[in-house]
């Protein structure tokens, strides 16, 4: 347990890869399932045609997909860096730092409809109100206890 | 059905089947994502004071003897699951015209929830057993402060949505399990982000 990374075997990995791949096409093979049930609910829809209905429901399914999708590929791929060490210690952090934001973006698109040019302003304003305080305190505690610990030594 | 005036507040909208819902939905989501972006704040501090300690370990054991990351993979996996079947638990609220399909969602949502919260508590059981409980060092204290965090915000949006079902089940789907199921939403879909976050810096960090 121990040993980590590097004493892993070959098989070791497969099963892992495998249980990536299948962690990856489940939400895929619900979402399927859940369209073939779907039909009579769009039949005594209490607004507009039904056919509009079924469009939107397809649309607002599929961004989930694609969103979830796209978040397994964002993990596997750090996992799979850090996993294999692929890269330098310099580089991997900078790889997985990346992605991290690239998913948190998806995450904010995709599940939170967090949608700049349709986004009401007072969300907006509140995101980068939020992140302006995250990153100068979050930077700043950083930076400080940084400071103080160069200084014990 | 302007899209532009359908997008209003963070998360799903419901909509003009749900007009029950509409003059509320706006203000109330609002405030809870005021709440999110506060609770966003506590834990990035908490992620700063670990990228500090991370290096802290007092003589004892660090990250790499530590972290396990197939069980972090399954943790992770299970998270990402249950944020998409939550997802689906929207749409179910959204579209279908009987609960059964929003309750069965926010069923397999909990049973993943209870997948993720079981590895992490093994995880911590296993840092306590090899000695690096909360009190051992800087990087333990501060591992110890951050992930159960969210474990217990995990935790605490389990028995909201069982709370959920149980106003499903005596209401039925009414304004109020509207409003709730959104705002669950948010929450839910928050806490996969600070997931995200927690197994890149502490996890992939730590490993890397």
């Amino acid at each position: 347990m121990s040993g980590g990374k590097k004493a892993v075997g070959a098989g070791t990995l497969v099963r892992r890869l495998a249980i990536l791949v299948v962690a990856a096409l489940l939400p895929a093979m619900f979402a399927r399932r859940r369209t073939g049930t779907r039909s009579l609910a769009g039949s005594t829809g209490s607004h507009g045609r039904p056919e509009d209905e079924q469009a939107e429901y397809r649309r607002e399914l599929g961004s989930y997909v694609r969103g979830v999708s796209l978040a397994f590929v964002l993990t596997a791929i750090p996992f799979a860096l850090v996993h294999w060490s692929m890269l330098s210690h310099g580089w991997l952090l900078v790889a997985i730092g990346v992605l991290a934001l690239v998913q948190v973006v998806v995450h904010f698109r995709f599940f939170l409809h967090i949608d700049p040019p349709n986004q009401h302003t007072d969300d907006l304003m509140l995101i980068l109100f939020t992140s302006l305080i995250l990153i100068a305190m979050a930077g700043g505690t950083t930076w400080i206890l940084t400071d103080l610990a160069a200084r014990m030594h | 059905m302007s899209r532009a005036k359908d997008v209003r507040h963070p998360g799903l909208r419901l909509g003009e089947g749900h007009p029950d819902v509409a003059a509320d939905a706006e203000e109330m989501n609002f405030g809870f994502w005021v709440f999110l972006m506060s609770d966003a704040i506590v834990f990035a501090l908490l992620f700063a004071t670990y990228a500090r300690m991370v290096s802290s370990v007092a003589g004892g054991l660090g990250p790499e003897a530590l972290f396990d990351l197939k069980s972090i993979t399954i943790e992770t996996a299970a998270l990402l699951a249950s944020s998409f079947t939550f997802g689906m638990a929207s749409l179910a609220l959204k579209y279908a015209r009987s609960p059964r399909p929003l309750v069965k969602w926010l069923c397999v949502t909990l049973l993943l929830a209870a997948v993720f919260l079981g590895f992490e508590l093994h995880d911590f059981a296993h840092m306590i057993a090899m000695g690096a409980g909360p009190s051992r060092s800087g990087f333990a204290s501060a591992f110890f402060a951050l992930v159960p965090l969210h474990g217990l915000h995990v935790l605490a949006g389990c028995v909201w949505a069982i709370a959920l079902m149980a106003q499903i089940a005596i209401h039925g789907i009414d304004k109020e399990v509207k409003l709730g199921v959104q705002r669950l939403g948010l929450f839910w879909h928050f806490l996969d982000i600070v997931w995200v976050v927690i197994f890149t810096v502490v996890y992939l960090g730590g490993l890397a």
